[in-house]
Protein backbone atom coordinates (compact mmCIF):
# COMPACT_ATOMS: atom_id res chain seq x y z
CA UNK A 1 0.00 0.00 0.00
CA UNK A 2 2.64 2.66 0.89
CA UNK A 3 4.48 1.40 -2.64
CA UNK A 4 1.42 2.69 -4.39
CA UNK A 5 0.79 5.83 -2.53
CA UNK A 6 4.56 6.76 -3.22
CA UNK A 7 4.01 6.17 -6.36
CA UNK A 8 0.86 7.66 -6.96
CA UNK A 9 2.45 10.80 -5.50
CA UNK A 10 5.86 11.06 -7.29
CA UNK A 11 3.77 9.94 -10.67
CA UNK A 12 1.12 12.69 -9.85
CA UNK A 13 3.69 15.29 -9.29
CA UNK A 14 6.35 14.44 -12.32
CA UNK A 15 3.89 15.98 -15.18
CA UNK A 16 2.95 19.01 -12.72
CA UNK A 17 6.94 19.88 -12.83
CA UNK A 18 7.24 18.91 -16.42
CA UNK A 19 4.11 21.30 -16.95
CA UNK A 20 5.88 23.57 -14.88
CA UNK A 21 9.13 23.42 -17.31
CA UNK A 22 7.13 24.10 -20.13
CA UNK A 23 5.14 27.08 -19.34
CA UNK A 24 7.92 28.46 -17.50
CA UNK A 25 10.64 28.19 -19.16
CA UNK A 26 9.72 28.24 -22.43
CA UNK A 27 12.60 27.00 -25.68
CA UNK A 28 12.09 30.14 -27.33
CA UNK A 29 11.79 33.57 -24.96
CA UNK A 30 11.28 35.45 -28.44
CA UNK A 31 8.16 33.80 -29.34
CA UNK A 32 6.09 34.50 -25.80
CA UNK A 33 4.40 37.59 -24.99
CA UNK A 34 5.57 36.99 -20.97
CA UNK A 35 8.85 35.17 -20.19
CA UNK A 36 10.13 34.27 -17.08
CA UNK A 37 7.75 37.10 -16.19
CA UNK A 38 9.13 39.67 -18.20
CA UNK A 39 6.93 40.99 -20.83
CA UNK A 40 8.69 40.89 -24.30
CA UNK A 41 10.00 43.97 -25.74
CA UNK A 42 10.81 44.51 -29.43
CA UNK A 43 13.95 46.30 -27.76
CA UNK A 44 14.66 42.37 -27.04
CA UNK A 45 15.07 41.20 -30.43
CA UNK A 46 18.70 43.85 -30.99
CA UNK A 47 21.54 41.17 -31.08
CA UNK A 48 24.29 41.64 -28.52
CA UNK A 49 21.00 41.60 -25.17
CA UNK A 50 19.41 39.23 -27.37
CA UNK A 51 21.98 36.77 -27.33
CA UNK A 52 22.46 37.61 -22.95
CA UNK A 53 18.88 36.84 -22.83
CA UNK A 54 18.73 33.73 -24.64
CA UNK A 55 22.30 32.38 -22.51
CA UNK A 56 20.37 33.48 -19.35
CA UNK A 57 16.92 31.20 -20.16
CA UNK A 58 18.79 28.40 -21.33
CA UNK A 59 20.98 28.12 -18.26
CA UNK A 60 17.71 28.25 -16.27
CA UNK A 61 15.79 25.57 -18.29
CA UNK A 62 19.38 23.57 -17.82
CA UNK A 63 18.73 24.19 -14.07
CA UNK A 64 15.23 23.04 -13.88
CA UNK A 65 15.89 20.25 -16.04
CA UNK A 66 18.44 18.63 -13.36
CA UNK A 67 16.01 19.53 -10.90
CA UNK A 68 13.63 17.22 -12.52
CA UNK A 69 16.04 14.58 -12.90
CA UNK A 70 17.35 14.74 -9.48
CA UNK A 71 13.76 14.45 -7.99
CA UNK A 72 13.44 11.61 -10.59
CA UNK A 73 16.35 10.22 -8.81
CA UNK A 74 15.13 10.59 -5.35
CA UNK A 75 11.81 9.48 -5.92
CA UNK A 76 12.99 6.20 -7.57
CA UNK A 77 15.18 5.26 -4.39
CA UNK A 78 12.23 6.27 -2.43
CA UNK A 79 10.52 3.42 -3.79
CA UNK A 80 13.36 0.89 -4.78
CA UNK A 81 13.93 1.42 -0.39
CA UNK A 82 10.42 1.59 0.28
CA UNK A 83 10.83 -0.61 3.28
CA UNK A 84 13.20 1.93 5.05
CA UNK A 85 11.92 4.49 7.95
CA UNK A 86 10.69 7.58 6.72
CA UNK A 87 9.34 6.60 3.68
CA UNK A 88 6.07 8.21 3.44
CA UNK A 89 7.76 11.54 5.00
CA UNK A 90 10.59 11.26 2.63
CA UNK A 91 8.69 10.82 -0.80
CA UNK A 92 6.18 14.03 0.66
CA UNK A 93 9.52 15.69 1.09
CA UNK A 94 10.82 15.04 -2.50
CA UNK A 95 7.66 16.20 -3.68
CA UNK A 96 7.35 19.59 -1.83
CA UNK A 97 11.15 20.25 -2.30
CA UNK A 98 10.90 19.59 -6.62
CA UNK A 99 8.46 22.12 -7.07
CA UNK A 100 9.61 24.61 -4.68
CA UNK A 101 12.97 24.24 -6.05
CA UNK A 102 11.52 24.44 -9.45
CA UNK A 103 10.95 28.13 -9.03
CA UNK A 104 14.45 28.85 -7.97
CA UNK A 105 16.13 29.17 -11.58
CA UNK A 106 13.15 31.33 -12.82
CA UNK A 107 13.17 33.76 -10.06
CA UNK A 108 17.21 33.72 -10.89
CA UNK A 109 16.78 34.29 -14.42
CA UNK A 110 14.22 37.01 -14.17
CA UNK A 111 16.66 39.27 -11.80
CA UNK A 112 19.06 38.66 -14.33
CA UNK A 113 17.02 39.61 -16.96
CA UNK A 114 15.64 42.99 -15.35
CA UNK A 115 19.78 43.75 -14.63
CA UNK A 116 19.98 43.35 -18.45
CA UNK A 117 17.42 45.67 -18.65
CA UNK A 118 19.32 48.03 -16.38
CA UNK A 119 22.41 48.03 -17.87
CA UNK A 120 20.54 49.12 -21.54
CA UNK A 121 18.54 51.66 -20.28
CA UNK A 122 15.28 49.98 -20.89
CA UNK A 123 13.08 51.31 -18.15
CA UNK A 124 9.91 49.77 -16.63
CA UNK A 125 6.11 51.52 -16.65
CA UNK A 126 5.59 50.42 -13.49
CA UNK A 127 2.94 53.71 -12.59
CA UNK A 128 1.21 53.30 -15.90
CA UNK A 129 -2.05 51.70 -15.94
CA UNK A 130 -4.01 51.25 -19.13
CA UNK A 131 -8.00 50.93 -18.79
CA UNK A 132 -10.26 50.51 -21.74
CA UNK A 133 -13.28 52.24 -20.06
CA UNK A 134 -16.22 50.53 -22.54
CA UNK A 135 -14.70 46.91 -20.90
CA UNK A 136 -15.27 48.00 -17.57
CA UNK A 137 -18.18 45.72 -16.05
CA UNK A 138 -19.05 44.26 -19.21
CA UNK A 139 -16.86 41.28 -19.81
CA UNK A 140 -18.40 38.16 -18.29
CA UNK A 141 -18.36 35.03 -18.84
CA UNK A 142 -18.72 32.98 -15.71
CA UNK A 143 -22.32 31.64 -14.92
CA UNK A 144 -22.62 30.47 -11.22
CA UNK A 145 -24.95 27.94 -12.37
CA UNK A 146 -22.48 25.86 -14.16
CA UNK A 147 -21.01 25.51 -10.61
CA UNK A 148 -24.05 25.13 -8.60
CA UNK A 149 -25.23 22.15 -10.24
CA UNK A 150 -21.89 19.93 -8.96
CA UNK A 151 -22.37 21.39 -5.72
CA UNK A 152 -26.05 20.65 -5.12
CA UNK A 153 -24.94 16.67 -6.15
CA UNK A 154 -21.71 17.19 -3.86
CA UNK A 155 -24.40 18.09 -1.16
CA UNK A 156 -26.61 15.50 -1.80
CA UNK A 157 -23.84 13.46 -1.40
CA UNK A 158 -22.83 14.84 1.73
CA UNK A 159 -26.84 14.67 2.73
CA UNK A 160 -26.63 10.47 1.96
CA UNK A 161 -23.51 10.46 3.62
CA UNK A 162 -24.68 11.88 6.82
CA UNK A 163 -28.28 9.89 6.65
CA UNK A 164 -25.34 6.34 6.15
CA UNK A 165 -23.35 7.43 9.71
CA UNK A 166 -26.42 8.56 11.24
CA UNK A 167 -27.73 5.03 10.49
CA UNK A 168 -31.27 6.53 8.89
CA UNK A 169 -29.58 4.32 5.61
CA UNK A 170 -28.09 0.96 5.97
CA UNK A 171 -25.59 -0.32 3.85
CA UNK A 172 -24.78 -4.21 4.12
CA UNK A 173 -20.87 -4.59 5.40
CA UNK A 174 -20.19 -1.06 5.61
CA UNK A 175 -18.67 -1.36 9.25
CA UNK A 176 -17.91 2.86 9.52
CA UNK A 177 -21.12 4.00 9.89
CA UNK A 178 -21.93 6.21 13.16
CA UNK A 179 -17.83 6.87 12.44
CA UNK A 180 -18.54 10.18 10.64
CA UNK A 181 -15.24 9.67 8.28
CA UNK A 182 -17.40 9.33 4.94
CA UNK A 183 -19.79 12.76 6.05
CA UNK A 184 -16.33 14.45 6.91
CA UNK A 185 -14.97 13.87 3.51
CA UNK A 186 -17.91 14.78 1.69
CA UNK A 187 -18.46 17.86 3.66
CA UNK A 188 -14.79 18.84 2.51
CA UNK A 189 -15.57 17.61 -1.23
CA UNK A 190 -18.73 20.20 -0.62
CA UNK A 191 -17.09 23.05 0.66
CA UNK A 192 -14.19 22.41 -2.08
CA UNK A 193 -16.66 22.53 -4.87
CA UNK A 194 -18.43 25.83 -2.95
CA UNK A 195 -15.37 27.53 -3.08
CA UNK A 196 -15.18 27.48 -6.92
CA UNK A 197 -17.93 30.12 -6.98
CA UNK A 198 -15.70 32.89 -5.41
CA UNK A 199 -13.07 31.51 -7.34
CA UNK A 200 -15.45 31.61 -10.68
CA UNK A 201 -16.43 34.68 -9.43
CA UNK A 202 -12.72 35.96 -9.07
CA UNK A 203 -11.56 34.67 -12.01
CA UNK A 204 -14.29 36.87 -14.10
CA UNK A 205 -13.68 39.97 -12.41
CA UNK A 206 -10.20 39.88 -13.12
CA UNK A 207 -8.77 43.52 -14.76
CA UNK A 208 -9.06 43.30 -18.52
CA UNK A 209 -5.81 43.64 -20.17
CA UNK A 210 -5.44 46.60 -22.82
CA UNK A 211 -3.56 45.00 -25.56
CA UNK A 212 -5.49 47.53 -28.39
CA UNK A 213 -7.05 50.66 -28.66
CA UNK A 214 -9.86 49.42 -30.35
CA UNK A 215 -12.49 48.41 -27.57
CA UNK A 216 -14.20 45.74 -29.14
CA UNK A 217 -10.49 43.87 -29.60
CA UNK A 218 -9.77 44.42 -26.14
CA UNK A 219 -13.19 42.94 -24.86
CA UNK A 220 -13.35 39.84 -27.37
CA UNK A 221 -9.61 39.52 -26.22
CA UNK A 222 -10.31 39.48 -22.33
CA UNK A 223 -14.01 37.15 -22.67
CA UNK A 224 -11.79 34.79 -24.49
CA UNK A 225 -8.78 34.67 -21.65
CA UNK A 226 -12.08 34.64 -18.88
CA UNK A 227 -13.87 31.81 -20.54
CA UNK A 228 -10.75 29.60 -19.83
CA UNK A 229 -9.95 31.04 -16.56
CA UNK A 230 -13.51 30.43 -15.20
CA UNK A 231 -13.91 26.95 -17.06
CA UNK A 232 -11.28 25.90 -14.42
CA UNK A 233 -13.76 26.73 -11.50
CA UNK A 234 -16.12 25.01 -13.72
CA UNK A 235 -13.86 21.86 -14.27
CA UNK A 236 -12.84 21.53 -10.58
CA UNK A 237 -16.32 21.60 -9.44
CA UNK A 238 -17.10 18.42 -11.32
CA UNK A 239 -13.50 16.43 -11.11
CA UNK A 240 -15.16 16.93 -7.35
CA UNK A 241 -18.51 16.26 -7.81
CA UNK A 242 -16.89 12.37 -9.63
CA UNK A 243 -13.98 11.80 -7.35
CA UNK A 244 -16.66 12.60 -4.15
CA UNK A 245 -19.06 10.09 -5.64
CA UNK A 246 -16.07 7.59 -6.56
CA UNK A 247 -15.17 7.83 -2.52
CA UNK A 248 -18.53 6.78 -1.90
CA UNK A 249 -19.21 4.21 -3.95
CA UNK A 250 -15.38 2.69 -3.74
CA UNK A 251 -15.49 3.11 0.67
CA UNK A 252 -19.53 2.40 1.31
CA UNK A 253 -20.30 0.29 -1.43
CA UNK A 254 -17.21 -1.96 -2.87
CA UNK A 255 -15.21 -1.20 0.41
CA UNK A 256 -12.28 -1.08 -1.64
CA UNK A 257 -9.42 1.21 -0.42
CA UNK A 258 -7.51 0.38 -3.40
CA UNK A 259 -10.13 1.66 -5.47
CA UNK A 260 -10.31 4.86 -3.86
CA UNK A 261 -6.79 5.55 -3.92
CA UNK A 262 -6.93 5.09 -7.90
CA UNK A 263 -9.71 7.28 -7.84
CA UNK A 264 -7.82 9.83 -6.06
CA UNK A 265 -5.30 9.36 -8.39
CA UNK A 266 -7.54 9.95 -11.27
CA UNK A 267 -8.68 12.71 -10.31
CA UNK A 268 -5.60 14.41 -9.74
CA UNK A 269 -4.51 13.60 -13.13
CA UNK A 270 -7.85 14.94 -14.72
CA UNK A 271 -7.56 17.82 -12.70
CA UNK A 272 -3.86 18.23 -13.86
CA UNK A 273 -4.93 17.45 -17.91
CA UNK A 274 -7.47 20.04 -17.48
CA UNK A 275 -5.52 22.73 -16.53
CA UNK A 276 -3.21 21.73 -19.56
CA UNK A 277 -5.97 22.05 -21.69
CA UNK A 278 -6.79 25.44 -20.34
CA UNK A 279 -3.33 26.42 -20.11
CA UNK A 280 -2.84 25.51 -23.78
CA UNK A 281 -6.03 27.32 -25.03
CA UNK A 282 -4.65 30.30 -23.14
CA UNK A 283 -1.92 30.18 -25.23
CA UNK A 284 -3.63 30.19 -28.53
CA UNK A 285 -5.71 32.60 -27.56
CA UNK A 286 -2.31 34.81 -27.11
CA UNK A 287 -1.51 33.75 -30.33
CA UNK A 288 -3.87 34.31 -31.92
CA UNK A 289 -4.51 37.68 -30.77
CA UNK A 290 -0.90 38.85 -31.44
CA UNK A 291 -1.12 40.17 -34.76
CA UNK A 292 -3.61 42.84 -32.94
CA UNK A 293 -2.07 43.66 -29.94
CA UNK A 294 -0.56 47.32 -30.89
CA UNK A 295 -0.63 48.55 -27.18
CA UNK A 296 2.73 47.02 -24.69
CA UNK A 297 3.23 48.72 -20.84
CA UNK A 298 6.24 47.13 -19.39
CA UNK A 299 5.74 46.81 -16.22
CA UNK A 300 7.83 44.56 -14.51
CA UNK A 301 8.65 46.10 -11.72
CA UNK A 302 5.47 45.80 -10.08
CA UNK A 303 6.42 41.52 -10.11
CA UNK A 304 9.15 40.46 -7.83
CA UNK A 305 11.03 37.87 -9.39
CA UNK A 306 8.37 37.94 -11.93
CA UNK A 307 6.03 36.00 -9.38
CA UNK A 308 4.95 38.17 -6.65
CA UNK A 309 2.68 41.07 -7.42
CA UNK A 310 3.34 44.26 -5.65
CA UNK A 311 2.06 47.33 -6.51
CA UNK A 312 0.82 49.73 -3.44
CA UNK A 313 -1.11 52.04 -6.13
CA UNK A 314 -3.57 49.47 -7.52
CA UNK A 315 -6.26 48.68 -4.88
CA UNK A 316 -7.30 45.55 -6.52
CA UNK A 317 -6.60 42.01 -4.44
CA UNK A 318 -6.28 39.49 -7.20
CA UNK A 319 -4.32 40.16 -10.60
CA UNK A 320 -3.89 38.31 -13.89
CA UNK A 321 -0.81 36.00 -13.05
CA UNK A 322 2.13 35.79 -14.97
CA UNK A 323 2.43 32.23 -14.97
CA UNK A 324 0.18 29.88 -16.29
CA UNK A 325 -3.44 30.63 -15.95
CA UNK A 326 -5.74 32.19 -13.05
CA UNK A 327 -5.06 34.92 -11.13
CA UNK A 328 -2.73 36.20 -8.09
CA UNK A 329 -2.83 38.19 -5.14
CA UNK A 330 -1.26 41.94 -4.61
CA UNK A 331 1.07 41.21 -2.02
CA UNK A 332 1.13 45.33 -1.14
CA UNK A 333 -3.17 44.78 -0.65
CA UNK A 334 -3.67 45.16 3.37
CA UNK A 335 -5.85 41.30 2.61
CA UNK A 336 -3.01 40.23 0.39
CA UNK A 337 -0.43 40.63 3.30
CA UNK A 338 -2.69 38.88 5.66
CA UNK A 339 -2.85 35.98 2.46
CA UNK A 340 1.07 35.89 1.90
CA UNK A 341 1.70 35.48 5.91
CA UNK A 342 -1.17 32.74 6.03
CA UNK A 343 0.16 30.88 2.90
CA UNK A 344 3.89 30.89 3.78
CA UNK A 345 2.66 29.63 7.50
CA UNK A 346 0.83 26.39 5.65
CA UNK A 347 3.71 25.81 3.79
CA UNK A 348 5.48 25.81 7.16
CA UNK A 349 2.97 23.94 8.66
CA UNK A 350 2.91 21.57 6.40
CA UNK A 351 6.73 20.98 6.31
CA UNK A 352 7.09 20.68 10.04
CA UNK A 353 3.88 18.55 10.12
CA UNK A 354 6.14 15.86 7.59
CA UNK A 355 9.36 16.42 10.05
CA UNK A 356 6.97 15.89 12.62
CA UNK A 357 5.13 12.38 11.56
CA UNK A 358 8.78 11.12 10.49
CA UNK A 359 9.50 11.72 14.07
CA UNK A 360 6.77 9.85 15.09
CA UNK A 361 7.50 6.74 12.96
CA UNK A 362 11.21 6.94 13.85
CA UNK A 363 10.32 6.61 17.81
CA UNK A 364 9.44 3.26 19.10
CA UNK A 365 5.86 2.58 21.22
CA UNK A 366 5.82 1.09 24.25
CA UNK A 367 2.80 -0.25 25.92
CA UNK A 368 3.12 -1.13 29.78
CA UNK A 369 1.41 -1.66 32.21
CA UNK A 370 1.81 0.44 36.02
CA UNK A 371 -0.25 1.00 39.09
CA UNK A 372 -3.45 -0.93 37.57
CA UNK A 373 -3.19 0.84 34.25
CA UNK A 374 -2.40 -0.29 30.69
CA UNK A 375 -0.65 3.00 29.25
CA UNK A 376 0.11 3.58 25.45
CA UNK A 377 3.03 5.91 25.30
CA UNK A 378 4.74 7.38 22.61
CA UNK A 379 6.53 10.59 23.23
CA UNK A 380 3.25 11.15 25.87
CA UNK A 381 1.02 8.35 26.82
CA UNK A 382 -1.71 8.48 24.35
CA UNK A 383 -4.34 6.19 25.83
CA UNK A 384 -4.73 5.16 29.42
CA UNK A 385 -7.19 2.66 30.71
CA UNK A 386 -8.23 0.75 33.97
CA UNK A 387 -6.86 -3.08 33.98
CA UNK A 388 -10.20 -3.86 35.83
CA UNK A 389 -12.26 -2.35 33.09
CA UNK A 390 -10.71 -4.74 30.72
CA UNK A 391 -13.44 -7.37 29.64
CA UNK A 392 -11.37 -9.75 27.64
CA UNK A 393 -7.91 -9.96 26.06
CA UNK A 394 -6.70 -12.12 23.01
CA UNK A 395 -3.67 -12.24 20.41
CA UNK A 396 -4.07 -11.74 17.21
CA UNK A 397 -2.19 -13.01 14.64
CA UNK A 398 -3.98 -12.05 11.54
CA UNK A 399 -4.52 -8.37 11.52
CA UNK A 400 -3.52 -8.12 8.49
CA UNK A 401 -5.94 -10.41 6.99
CA UNK A 402 -8.55 -8.64 8.41
CA UNK A 403 -10.45 -5.27 7.23
CA UNK A 404 -8.51 -2.39 8.99
CA UNK A 405 -10.51 1.09 7.90
CA UNK A 406 -9.02 4.57 9.22
CA UNK A 407 -11.30 7.03 10.50
CA UNK A 408 -8.93 9.29 12.54
CA UNK A 409 -5.05 8.95 12.76
CA UNK A 410 -1.90 8.17 11.93
CA UNK A 411 -1.08 4.93 9.34
CA UNK A 412 2.52 4.71 8.34
CA UNK A 413 4.91 1.75 7.49
CA UNK A 414 6.17 1.80 11.53
CA UNK A 415 3.83 3.31 13.05
CA UNK A 416 -0.56 2.40 13.26
CA UNK A 417 -1.75 5.15 15.93
CA UNK A 418 -5.71 6.03 16.16
CA UNK A 419 -9.12 5.73 15.46
CA UNK A 420 -10.01 2.52 13.38
CA UNK A 421 -12.69 -0.18 11.94
CA UNK A 422 -11.48 -3.73 12.42
CA UNK A 423 -13.87 -6.17 10.58
CA UNK A 424 -17.34 -5.44 12.50
CA UNK A 425 -15.45 -3.78 15.70
CA UNK A 426 -16.23 0.13 14.95
CA UNK A 427 -14.37 2.98 16.73
CA UNK A 428 -11.35 0.80 17.94
CA UNK A 429 -8.19 2.47 19.15
CA UNK A 430 -5.14 0.80 17.67
CA UNK A 431 -1.62 1.53 19.19
CA UNK A 432 0.73 -0.97 17.56
CA UNK A 433 3.49 -1.51 15.27
CA UNK A 434 2.12 -2.93 11.62
CA UNK A 435 5.65 -4.56 10.99
CA UNK A 436 4.93 -7.26 13.63
CA UNK A 437 3.12 -10.08 12.90
CA UNK A 438 0.95 -10.44 16.32
CA UNK A 439 -0.92 -7.90 18.83
CA UNK A 440 -3.25 -7.77 21.47
CA UNK A 441 -6.76 -7.49 21.05
CA UNK A 442 -8.30 -5.44 24.70
CA UNK A 443 -11.99 -5.33 25.11
CA UNK A 444 -12.56 -2.88 27.84
CA UNK A 445 -16.17 -1.49 29.54
CA UNK A 446 -15.65 1.43 26.66
CA UNK A 447 -13.83 0.54 23.76
CA UNK A 448 -11.83 -1.83 21.68
CA UNK A 449 -8.29 -1.45 21.83
CA UNK A 450 -5.30 -3.35 19.34
CA UNK A 451 -2.23 -2.75 20.65
CA UNK A 452 1.52 -3.83 20.43
CA UNK A 453 4.68 -3.46 21.39
CA UNK A 454 7.85 -2.23 19.47
CA UNK A 455 8.74 -6.00 18.98
CA UNK A 456 7.30 -9.32 19.20
CA UNK A 457 8.37 -10.84 22.49
CA UNK A 458 7.03 -7.53 24.10
CA UNK A 459 4.28 -7.90 23.16
CA UNK A 460 3.96 -11.51 24.01
CA UNK A 461 5.07 -10.48 26.96
CA UNK A 462 2.75 -7.75 27.87
CA UNK A 463 -0.26 -10.39 26.69
CA UNK A 464 1.00 -12.86 29.27
CA UNK A 465 0.90 -10.22 32.13
CA UNK A 466 -2.57 -9.07 31.19
CA UNK A 467 -3.95 -12.71 30.73
CA UNK A 468 -2.33 -12.97 34.18
CA UNK A 469 -3.92 -10.26 36.08
CA UNK B 1 -11.55 53.92 -25.58
CA UNK B 2 -8.38 53.67 -23.01
CA UNK B 3 -7.10 55.59 -20.61
CA UNK B 4 -3.83 55.80 -19.66
CA UNK B 5 -3.24 56.91 -16.00
CA UNK B 6 0.50 57.46 -14.18
CA UNK B 7 0.41 56.82 -10.60
CA UNK B 8 4.12 58.90 -10.85
CA UNK B 9 3.00 61.85 -12.75
CA UNK B 10 2.39 65.38 -11.41
CA UNK B 11 -1.12 65.68 -12.43
CA UNK B 12 -3.69 64.14 -10.17
CA UNK B 13 -5.16 60.78 -10.85
CA UNK B 14 -8.93 62.58 -11.29
CA UNK B 15 -7.04 65.16 -13.54
CA UNK B 16 -6.10 62.45 -15.79
CA UNK B 17 -9.31 60.70 -16.15
CA UNK B 18 -11.41 63.90 -16.91
CA UNK B 19 -8.65 65.16 -19.58
CA UNK B 20 -8.67 61.62 -21.02
CA UNK B 21 -12.25 61.32 -21.34
CA UNK B 22 -12.53 64.77 -22.18
CA UNK B 23 -9.69 64.15 -25.35
CA UNK B 24 -12.08 60.95 -25.75
CA UNK B 25 -15.34 62.72 -26.26
CA UNK B 26 -13.87 65.38 -28.56
CA UNK B 27 -11.91 62.95 -31.34
CA UNK B 28 -15.16 61.07 -30.82
CA UNK B 29 -13.35 57.82 -29.33
CA UNK B 30 -16.86 58.38 -27.16
CA UNK B 31 -19.67 59.02 -28.75
CA UNK B 32 -22.35 61.58 -28.17
CA UNK B 33 -24.54 59.65 -25.46
CA UNK B 34 -22.96 57.14 -24.82
CA UNK B 35 -22.98 55.05 -21.25
CA UNK B 36 -19.98 55.27 -19.41
CA UNK B 37 -19.00 52.84 -17.00
CA UNK B 38 -20.26 53.52 -13.22
CA UNK B 39 -17.99 54.90 -10.67
CA UNK B 40 -17.57 51.59 -8.83
CA UNK B 41 -17.21 49.58 -11.82
CA UNK B 42 -14.49 52.18 -13.52
CA UNK B 43 -12.52 52.45 -10.19
CA UNK B 44 -12.23 48.63 -9.53
CA UNK B 45 -11.22 48.25 -13.33
CA UNK B 46 -8.65 50.89 -12.63
CA UNK B 47 -7.76 49.91 -9.15
CA UNK B 48 -8.45 53.23 -7.71
CA UNK B 49 -10.19 54.69 -5.01
CA UNK B 50 -14.10 55.37 -5.81
CA UNK B 51 -13.62 58.64 -4.81
CA UNK B 52 -11.07 59.52 -7.38
CA UNK B 53 -13.33 58.56 -9.76
CA UNK B 54 -16.02 60.02 -8.24
CA UNK B 55 -14.46 63.94 -8.38
CA UNK B 56 -13.79 63.19 -12.03
CA UNK B 57 -17.26 62.91 -13.07
CA UNK B 58 -18.17 65.37 -10.74
CA UNK B 59 -15.66 67.72 -12.49
CA UNK B 60 -16.88 66.51 -16.08
CA UNK B 61 -20.54 67.44 -15.11
CA UNK B 62 -20.11 70.33 -13.72
CA UNK B 63 -18.11 71.71 -17.17
CA UNK B 64 -21.16 69.89 -19.09
CA UNK B 65 -19.16 66.98 -20.91
CA UNK B 66 -21.26 64.27 -19.06
CA UNK B 67 -24.99 63.54 -17.45
CA UNK B 68 -25.52 61.51 -14.60
CA UNK B 69 -29.02 60.42 -13.05
CA UNK B 70 -29.43 57.89 -10.57
CA UNK B 71 -31.03 55.90 -12.86
CA UNK B 72 -29.08 55.95 -16.05
CA UNK B 73 -25.75 56.46 -14.76
CA UNK B 74 -23.18 58.35 -16.70
CA UNK B 75 -23.30 59.28 -20.02
CA UNK B 76 -21.58 61.32 -22.68
CA UNK B 77 -23.95 64.95 -23.18
CA UNK B 78 -25.39 63.84 -26.43
CA UNK B 79 -25.38 68.45 -27.63
CA UNK B 80 -22.29 69.92 -25.99
CA UNK B 81 -23.39 73.73 -25.62
CA UNK B 82 -20.97 75.32 -28.03
CA UNK B 83 -19.70 78.59 -26.22
CA UNK B 84 -17.45 79.45 -28.93
CA UNK B 85 -14.92 80.85 -26.80
CA UNK B 86 -12.15 79.35 -24.39
CA UNK B 87 -12.18 79.13 -20.82
CA UNK B 88 -9.09 81.50 -19.52
CA UNK B 89 -7.85 78.81 -17.62
CA UNK B 90 -7.39 76.89 -20.71
CA UNK B 91 -6.27 80.30 -22.24
CA UNK B 92 -3.68 80.41 -19.77
CA UNK B 93 -3.06 76.31 -20.59
CA UNK B 94 -2.49 77.20 -24.34
CA UNK B 95 0.11 80.16 -23.51
CA UNK B 96 2.14 77.98 -21.57
CA UNK B 97 2.18 75.39 -24.03
CA UNK B 98 3.40 77.83 -26.59
CA UNK B 99 5.88 79.52 -24.28
CA UNK B 100 7.71 76.02 -24.04
CA UNK B 101 7.49 75.09 -27.34
CA UNK B 102 8.64 78.49 -28.05
CA UNK B 103 11.60 77.91 -25.88
CA UNK B 104 11.90 73.80 -26.83
CA UNK B 105 12.91 75.30 -30.53
CA UNK B 106 9.79 74.04 -32.10
CA UNK B 107 8.21 76.59 -34.87
CA UNK B 108 4.78 78.16 -35.00
CA UNK B 109 3.76 76.47 -37.94
CA UNK B 110 4.67 72.84 -36.29
CA UNK B 111 2.85 73.62 -33.00
CA UNK B 112 -0.52 74.82 -35.40
CA UNK B 113 -0.04 71.84 -37.50
CA UNK B 114 -0.59 69.62 -34.50
CA UNK B 115 -3.06 71.82 -33.36
CA UNK B 116 -5.04 70.89 -36.68
CA UNK B 117 -4.16 67.40 -36.52
CA UNK B 118 -6.34 67.62 -33.13
CA UNK B 119 -9.33 69.34 -35.12
CA UNK B 120 -8.87 66.52 -38.01
CA UNK B 121 -9.24 63.55 -35.40
CA UNK B 122 -12.50 65.13 -34.13
CA UNK B 123 -13.83 65.36 -37.04
CA UNK B 124 -13.50 62.03 -38.42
Amino acid sequence: MTIMIDLIMLLTVLPVGLIIIAIAYPKDWRKKKIFYGIRNREEYLQEEIAEKITALCNSARKKAMNITVDYVVIGALIVIFHDMPLNLTLCVLDVFLYIYLLLVPFAGCNKGIKSLKREYGLNGEAGVKLTDIKAADTVRTFKPVSVLIPCALLLANLVFSLLVDLKVISIDGYGSAGTFSMTVMAGILFLTGLLMLPVGILFDRLKNEVISEDSVVNANYNRALKKCMTGIAVSAAWALEVLSLGTTCFMMLFKSEILYVITTGVFMGVVIASMFVYMFKAAKIEEWYKKDTTIVVDDDDKWIFGLFYYDKNNKRLNVEKRVGIGSTINMAHPVGKVLGVFIVCAVMFTLLSMVWLGFLEVTPIHVYTEDGKVICHQLRDEYVFETNSIKDVTLVEDLDKRSVVRNVGTSMPGLTKGNFNVDQDSGCRLFLNPDIDVCIRIETDSRVYYVSNETEDETLALYKELKNE
Amino acid sequence: MVIRIDDYSDVPIYQQIRNQIVMGISDGRLAAGEQLPTVRALAIEMGINTMTVSKAYQILKSEGYILTDRKNGARVRPEMSKSGALSDANKWELKRIVSEARLSGVSKDELIGIIEEGYKEGEK
